[in-house]
């Protein structure tokens, strides 16, 4: 009876889709509780997560729940402008934060940290030494352009001069979209040395940290303001006020980063 | 099954074991973190059980709008020659050679507060972006074109003097569709959902744009697996591979559903 057997399988799928999508329409409650989101650069991710408890942890009760959102500085800020529902921006470099602000899409954006390029050296690597050296480095790995950490690592290198920069180049073997990818590539053995930010090394003792020269270093600051489109303008200025504070900066410099205040 | 002789099978399966190979390893290597982390670590994780919980539901519902609206039109789409017909085909297959970032820029655009149908959705609190809606209808636009792709061609293999006699023997036409038509291309259909249900679960780019990353809201399993890569990444690996679990068994049952619908065709073909 195949006529039937059909029908019934029709039948059977169709109270099987009722049946989920009700199930699906009612989410668990911890859910459907809306949090406000702060959309930070991915590099603050371990900075934010310990900063934000301790801002939520001093909160009086009534404050609303904040979740943190990372990405990149760039795909975070055309989101927002594009109606994200962020409440403050922290941005890795004053570029995006002050698009942002020439918007209209946010606050002044203060700047809250510090940071400073190094040359990340694998533990195999001993023939180099100091950032001199690394035209002699095998295989090199960079940051990509479009990234702001590629691109301070292309205004150090330029800096250090020309004929430098180009043999530096010469050995690159890959262009990264992402700075923790210029680690990686670096501690799996794929490349000998590579530019990073100096938070970026502290949970990896396996790589050497090789200083590079005050004078070739790039002004690196992080930027964050509250956005103005806001439903907690409140909250985001509290929170952007929070980087600034004591322990905030303890925090980050435990993590590396330099302190503003 | 057994291969007719004459045919060179052994030789084309050995010139098909590279493409077997390079399929295998990332499985091997998902179970191999499997071993060593266990599926605990995964689910132990908030993060990645609220993650896992938005991609079922975001996926399961994209599926639903994909198969109720995309089989009428899948059914039109294969009945129609003509020039319109075959333009509105080539249109609805475009996401598929789209990179899916692209896709997330471009329906952004088209549906964010900067223009004018999203500033107008915006201001009744419509707005799609940056909501598990967003979820959905970027799941939609990227799966959808493989579900219909299938399902258009289940459709065109039906013999149509089926669908003649049923009519001459006096069915109406929406009996023809519901109680010949249907059944005989259920095996394609579901075949074809189980695609695009896999396309809309491992659906990335076009999330990460349009509906943000945004944790207990629009972070779907591969947005987490994503986020967690930089920082662990053997709890990335544990969720990567019960993900692929999540998704082997669900396809594995859509199979074993199509295989009924084959063999209660009695092997008319």
């Amino acid at each position: 009876m195949p006529a039937l057997c059909r029908r019934a399988l029709l039948r059977q799928l169709g109270a099987g889709a009722v049946a989920g999508l009700g199930a699906l329409a009612c989410g668990p409650r911890e859910l459907t509780e809306d949090p406000h989101y702060v959309f930070a650069a991915s590099s603050l991710r371990e900075a934010f997560e310990l900063i934000s408890r301790d801002f939520q942890a001093n909160a009086p009760a009534e404050d609303p729940r904040l979740a943190l959102s990372f990405g990149g500085s760039s795909t975070l800020r055309v989101q927002i402008e594009h109606g994200a529902p962020a409440i403050a921006f922290a941005s890795a470099d004053a570029r995006q934060s002050e698009r942002l602000h020439a918007g209209g899409h946010c606050e002044t954006p203060q700047l809250f940290a510090r940071n400073r390029l190094v040359l990340a050296v694998g533990a195999e690597s001993k023939a180099l030494t100091s950032f001199d050296d690394l035209p002699r480095a095998e295989r090199i790995v960079l940051a990509d352009a479009a990234v702001p950490a590629g691109r301070y690592a292309q205004l150090c290198l330029a800096r250090r001069g020309a004929s430098f920069e180009a043999a530096v180049r010469e050995k690159v073997v890959s262009f990264e979209s992402n700075v923790r990818r210029v680690r990686a590539k670096i501690e799996s053995g794929d490349a000998d040395a590579g530019i990073v930010y100096v938070t970026d090394l502290l949970a990896t003792p396996a790589l050497r940290v090789i200083e590079i020269d005050p004078q070739l270093q790039p002004e690196i600051g992080y930027y964050a303001a509250a956005t103005t489109r806001s439903t907690q303008p409140a909250l985001g200025r509290r929170f952007v006020e929070h980087l600034l504070a004591p322990t905030s900066q303890d925090t980050m410099a435990s993590l590396g980063f330099g302190r503003v205040a | 099954m057994s291969a007719r002789r004459g045919e060179r099978l052994g030789l084309s399966f050995a010139l098909g074991l590279p493409l077997l190979v390079l399929l295998a390893v990332p499985t091997l290597a998902l179970l191999a973190a499997l071993a060593r982390e266990g599926l605990g670590s995964g689910l132990a994780s908030p993060q990645f059980r609220a993650a896992l919980f938005t991609s079922l539901r975001t996926s399961t519902l994209a599926l639903a709008l994909i198969v109720g609206f995309g089989t009428p039109f899948a059914w039109w789409l294969a009945r129609r020659e003509g020039r319109l017909a075959r333009v509105l085909d080539g249109l609805t297959q475009l996401p598929i050679v789209m990179p899916p970032a692209v896709v997330g820029l471009a329906l952004l655009l088209a549906l964010g507060t900067q223009s004018p149908l999203g500033a107008w959705l915006d201001a009744r609190g419509w707005s799609p972006a940056f909501r598990s809606s967003a979820v959905v209808l970027a799941q939609v636009v990227v799966a959808s074109p493989f579900y219909l792709g299938g399902a258009r061609a289940s459709f065109r293999r039906i013999d149509r003097r089926m669908l003649d006699v049923a009519a001459t023997l006096g069915a109406t036409p929406g009996q023809v569709f519901l109680r010949v038509t249907l059944p005989l291309a259920l095996p394609g259909l579901a075949a074809a959902a189980a695609m695009a249900w896999a396309r809309a679960l491992g659906e990335f780019g076009a999330t990460l744009i349009f509906a943000g990353n945004l944790p207990g809201r629009t972070q779907t399993m591969p947005l987490a697996i994503w986020e967690t890569f930089d920082v662990d990444l053997d709890l990335a690996l544990a969720a990567s591979a019960l993900l692929a679990l999540v998704g082997a068994l669900t396809l594995w049952l859509l199979r074993g559903l199509e295989g009924r619908g084959e063999r209660m065709r009695g092997g008319s073909r």
